[in-house]
């Protein structure tokens, strides 16, 4: 009896911490199943922020500036932009609209009821970087939730967000433009840089570089040119005469690749260009040449290649236009393409419209709100660029990052007339009486 | 009397019963236990492997954005490679940067620890300048998570080289075969078609085991395209503006050269309209004979005033009025003297309004090629011709040059019909001189 009674105490005490053990690994399940759906639901909306970072250069603006998802919002019902949609459950099939496909509901089954106590945030950050790092941006995503203990608990997940750095120059390598180089362009033989041989020739140095810029980037051109049109006409011949199907669809990419490539090399070349036209243009009095004067035939080939520059410009961009716009046309592309393909479009119809005015921009209105249709339902950020960029179409002169480019491009082709004239019209001082 | 207990066989038998309940109870225990610590176990794995690409991929932000904040040609690693470490938020990486094998191309090998948790990322980046886009360009051609022990190294990235070479090269052999069977897919919209277009058979048998993947390019399905098109409506592409078609633009580059080139011919040809009035003038004008300047009188006037003058000096020496003149005072001599005077002022009456009127009109020629070259000098000042601006001075130029052929060859008839008239007078048979005498 004393034995039962001793075991049984016994039992009894040390069955009591059992029941707390067994209690308390019933507790981290119900701690921990929450914090596991927050983390694959806070790994979503990073991926959607990197998503959206990489197709649309304004996301950032829309999630610093507008606060894009930064309002605590629940994550079912559709009610964090994040969470609007989860799957396609209505026609018209193959787009997912917020306002008619399926959100987290309660038909949605069990999922609904895991992530249901969650509230949802997305706040963003930029911080300036010390140089020579750019500035960084952020995603911070934040979930919050009461527990069984009535406890309220947070999970946080950062993620870095692309940053887009805009550029003001077309960057394609050119010539550098060395003193040596320059003074070549003028005499082959040349053993010093072009402020020597103006000096000796007692030449205008401003005027005599200026031709030798055009000279140096003018022939650069050229060759380029060359070199491209052989290789653009093999590819259209065979575009043209290939049936349907990726060797030919291949090769269309490539066209539409090679004219805007050269179009960047023209454009980067014009950059150079228009400081020395504009020099010449103003004035190139009789005998700012020096003596002996660049002949009538150097100075008649640089006319002709800073014509040759501008016409091959002007060809390419209208090029491009149209075998990105005859590729983007077809009932049929590889996936991916299509996007890329639209946004070239867009920068290439930019361009044209700076560089050569156009009646109006109401072409490239109406072709972002195609885009814009077009995308709706399939891809949101795209969506939202087409938005941002349709807003900012009358002015690109200010808002387009390579406006100052096309300004380049413009300006030098309305220098062209006048310095052509002037070195067609150059000559030699006259004799002294 | 003492109480007897009965010692029985089951004395001692509750103590292990009840040991070997609580043995099993802290077994149970334990393993409960043990479960719970698992589960925090895996949940902070994923959460740490999550937090630890995070920072990966904040490491590639920076560099990515370092990277395009200057052209691909000022890039810091250019022909070398650059290392480094940082932290960011609650995790460190290191990193190797270099150039890739390909232009324009470059390697990035991250290794980023967070919460214990460690991962190697590659990317292999691609810049692409030869584009008009607003911003620079900089791609991923291929992004892996590369086994945890890789060392960020050269010889790291070496040998993670070799497998991206390897999964790039089979990428694009198989490219042609997917873009063919994803243009077969795309229009058809029925689960079975596309079941069999994929070659999946309805109710496969299930196999007893999962067989190894076949490497090596599946047989090719490329042929004629066949079946209808569900493809949604795509976007319209306008036709964007072509450069014609603005008001008053600029002279065209063949135009301006075009320009230039007349802009030297009129002043060629004004040059020699200018001559040849000139010599019109030299040999039929009409101003009288001043023997003070001989050299100011025409080449015709001269003749009449020569003849002239030796019929009057024969006749003064016939006269014995005057001093032997030297000359031949023959009567035939003397007949041919007086015809040619005759002739040449006759043919000043006859010829002068004539040769007044294509005389002026040259003026007139010269005056509007003066006034086209400095409207032409005037449109070559900055911003240069406009395209109208220059068809226009092209078209002067052109009825100035048409007129001044016209005058020019006018001229040159007169002259021709004067000359002969003197030839058939006589005279070119006289000896006269005709030359203008030097100053």
């Amino acid at each position: 009896m004393v034995e039962v009674l001793v075991v049984a105490s016994i039992v009894a005490l040390a069955f009591l911490p059992m029941i707390d053990v067994f209690r308390s690994g019933s507790r981290q399940l119900e701690q921990t199943q929450p914090y596991h759906q927050a983390v694959f639901l806070g790994e979503k909306c990073l991926e959607e922020s990197r998503l959206g970072a990489e197709e649309d250069p304004y996301f950032l603006s829309r999630l610093l500036v507008d606060g894009y998802g930064a309002e605590p919002a629940p994550v079912t019902g559709g009610r964090h932009p994040f969470f609007a949609v989860l799957e396609d459950t209505a026609v018209p099939w193959g787009r997912i609209e917020p306002s008619e496909d399926g959100a987290i509901q309660k038909e949605s089954g069990p999922l609904h009821d895991q992530v249901e106590p969650f509230i949802a945030a997305v706040q963003s950050n930029l911080t300036q970087g010390s140089p020579p790092q750019p500035p960084e941006a952020e995603a911070r995503v934040q979930f919050d939730w009461i527990d069984g203990r009535d406890k309220a608990m947070r999970y946080e997940l950062i993620a870095a967000v692309r940053v887009w750095v805009p550029r003001t120059k077309v960057e394609v390598p050119v010539p550098a433009g060395e003193e040596l180089e320059l003074a070549k362009a003028i005499e082959p033989g040349a053993t010093q840089g072009i402020g020597a041989l103006a000096a000796a020739r007692g030449a205008d140095a401003e005027k005599l570089r200026a031709v030798a810029k055009l000279l140096v980037y003018g022939r650069e051109a050229r060759s380029t040119a060359e070199r491209a049109t052989a290789l653009a006409a093999t590819l259209r011949a065979e575009v043209l005469g290939a049936s349907e199907g990726p060797a030919r669809d291949g090769k269309a990419l490539r066209l539409g690749r090679l004219d805007e490539a050269m179009a960047a090399r023209t454009c980067s070349l014009l950059q150079q260009m228009r400081p020395p036209l504009e020099a010449l243009a103003q004035a190139l009095p009789p005998g700012a040449l020096g003596e002996p004067a660049p002949s009538k035939a150097l100075l008649t080939e640089a006319v002709e290649l800073v014509r040759l520059t501008l016409d091959g410009f002007q060809k390419s961009v209208g090029a491009a236009l149209a075998d990105y716009g005859a590729l983007a046309r077809q009932e049929f592309v590889p996936s991916g393409w299509r996007p890329s393909l639209h946004v070239a479009l867009l920068r290439l119809a930019k361009m044209a419209a700076l560089t050569y005015p156009w009646p109006d921009r109401k072409p490239l209105h109406a072709y972002l709100a195609e885009l814009a249709a077009y995308y709706r339902g399939r891809m949101p950020h795209m969506v939202h660029f087409c938005e941002q960029e349709d807003q900012l179409v009358e002015s690109l002169e200010q808002t387009w990052p390579l406006s100052a480019a096309a300004a380049d491009a413009r300006k030098a082709r309305e220098a062209y007339a006048a310095a052509a004239m002037k070195l067609l019209l150059y000559s030699a001082p006259p004799a002294p009486q | 009397m003492r109480p007897s207990f009965r010692r029985t066989r089951d004395t001692g038998m509750v103590s292990a019963i009840a040991l070997a309940t609580m043995l099993l109870l802290a077994l149970m225990g334990m393993v409960v236990h043990m479960l719970g610590r698992q589960t925090y176990s895996e949940l902070m794995r994923i959460d740490g492997f999550l937090r630890a690409v995070a920072v990966g991929e904040a490491c590639h932000a920076r560099l990515l954005a370092r990277l395009e904040s200057v052209p691909w040609e000022q890039r810091w690693f250019r022909g070398d490679s650059d290392a480094g470490s940082d932290d960011w938020k609650d995790g460190t990486y290191d990193y190797l940067l270099a150039d890739g094998p390909g232009p324009f191309e470059a390697d990035l090998l991250v290794r980023s620890v967070a919460l214990r948790s460690r991962v190697v990322l590659f990317w292999r980046l691609r810049a692409d300048p030869f584009t008009l886009s607003p911003y620079r360009q900089i791609q991923t051609l291929f992004y892996m998570h590369a086994d945890p022990d890789t060392p960020v190294s050269l010889g790291g990235l070496q040998t993670l080289r070799q497998q991206v070479e390897s999964a790039l090269a089979e990428r694009e052999a198989n490219r042609e075969w997917a873009e063919e069977m994803e243009r077969r897919a795309a229009p058809v919209d029925d689960v079975a078609r596309l079941a069999t277009l994929l070659g999946i058979a309805a109710d496969p048998p299930i196999p007893d085991f999962i067989p190894p993947a076949q490497r090596g390019r599946p047989p090719s399905p490329l042929a004629a395209r066949s079946g209808p098109s569900a493809t949604p409506a795509l976007p319209a592409i306008p036709s964007f503006p072509a450069p014609a078609g603005t008001p008053n633009p600029p002279a065209q580059p063949p135009n301006v050269q075009q320009l230039a080139g007349t802009r030297e011919r009129i002043r060629s040809r004004r040059v020699a309209l200018g001559t040849r009035l000139n010599e019109l003038n030299a040999r039929l004008g009409f101003a009288a004979f001043d023997p003070a300047n001989p050299q100011d009188s025409s080449e015709f006037t001269r003749l009449a005033y020569e003849s002239k003058r030796q019929l009057a000096a024969c006749a003064a020496a016939a006269a014995s009025l005057g001093p032997d003149p030297g000359l031949d005072c023959s009567p035939g001599r003397l007949d041919k003297l007086n015809a040619c005077w005759t002739a040449v002022d006759a043919a000043h009456m006859t010829f002068r309004p004539e040769a007044q009127a294509i005389m002026n009109e040259m003026f007139v020629a010269l005056g509007r090629y003066e006034e086209l070259e400095r409207d032409m000098d005037a449109a070559a000042e900055p911003p240069g011709p406009s395209a109208s601006q220059a068809e226009a001075l092209e078209r002067r130029a052109a009825d100035i040059d048409a007129r001044a052929e016209e005058l020019t060859r006018m001229s040159k008839d007169l002259e021709a019909r004067m000359t002969n008239t003197f030839r058939a007078a006589g005279c070119y048979d006289l000896g006269l001189p005709t030359a203008a005498p030097q100053k």
